[in-house]
């Protein structure tokens, strides 16, 4: 969907994606690893794929970009969005990012906050171990059963992990209070005392 | 390493396992690639307690690096040395 959301946080914020971040798309999806489904192999695909995602009306697609230098630092997703709820993913960081906290708190204030939603979940390969950790760190809860999802047009077995409205509060305290001092390690020193 | 450096890797050790909820079996080797607790979110809780109990601040640029306790230990000496 073309939509003019920007949700900003302490450090980092999302911001609509753009037909001049295709080739980033494409480099930086190319560089994550065997977890990321392949997409798009060149601008050009990836152009298309952006004309198909704009035409969509339940599909929200950002970069994460840095508050202060307005630098990309990756990119994440909200879709599916329907009957109140909505999953959420597309979810790549540059590997040194440390934007992984502030951007999940950030896709469940829109999905919360912004577009009222009850619920949001995501789904992440069985062997995507680290991701898995993270969704529990977070304070989701997984589902006991895996479900299939289709990973570069193939079927394969994925966790879910759902996360309620009545949850978030505490879930938004826990990443909030670690985002918080994320951005203050961000800052240069002398802009920034020690608690 | 001094007696005071092997302190500050046990200590840090220590509060690695603690914060990843894993038992300290002593030949067990502690590192983020191989342990998949050690996600983005705790990596984060980790240094933040560090920085905390060695009144230090990490730089951004740092963060990565800190990927062991053995790592974090070197890091900690470096900042306490300054």
């Amino acid at each position: 969907m073309r939509h003019e959301i920007h949700v900003a946080g302490h450090a980092f914020r999302l911001r609509p994606v753009a037909d001049a971040d295709a080739a980033y798309i494409v480099d930086l999806r190319g560089r994550a690893g065997q977890y990321v489904n392949r997409g798009a192999v060149d601008v050009e695909q990836q152009r298309a794929w952006l004309d198909r995602y704009f035409a969509r009306a339940d599909d929200f697609y950002f970069v994460v970009e840095r508050l202060d230098a307005r630098t990309r630092e990756g990119i994440i997703g909200l879709y599916h969005i329907g009957d109140r709820k909505a999953e959420w993913g597309r979810f790549v960081l540059e590997p040194c990012s440390v934007a992984a906290v502030e951007a999940a708190l950030l896709i469940y204030r829109l999905a919360f906050d912004v577009l009222s939603l009850h619920e949001v979940f995501c789904r992440t390969l069985v062997a995507n171990a680290k991701v898995l950790a993270f969704h529990d760190s977070c304070g989701l809860v997984r589902l006991s059963d895996c479900v299939t999802i289709e990973h570069d047009g193939r079927p394969a077995m994925a966790v879910e992990h759902r996360l309620e409205r009545d949850r978030w509060p505490e879930v938004r305290e826990r990443l909030d209070r670690l985002a918080t001092r994320v951005a203050r390690n961000l800052a240069p020193k002398e802009a920034s005392r020690r608690r | 390493m001094t007696e005071g450096s092997a302190q500050i890797e046990s200590e840090v050790r220590e509060l690695v396992l603690r914060f990843l909820e894993l038992a300290d079996e002593p030949h067990r080797e502690i590192r983020r690639t191989s342990v998949d607790q050690w996600d983005s979110l705790k990596h984060m809780e980790i240094v933040f307690a560090l920085e905390d109990r060695y009144d230090v601040r990490f730089d951004e640029s740092e963060f990565a690096e800190l990927d062991s306790p053995a790592a974090i230990a070197r890091a900690l000496r470096r900042h306490l040395a300054a």
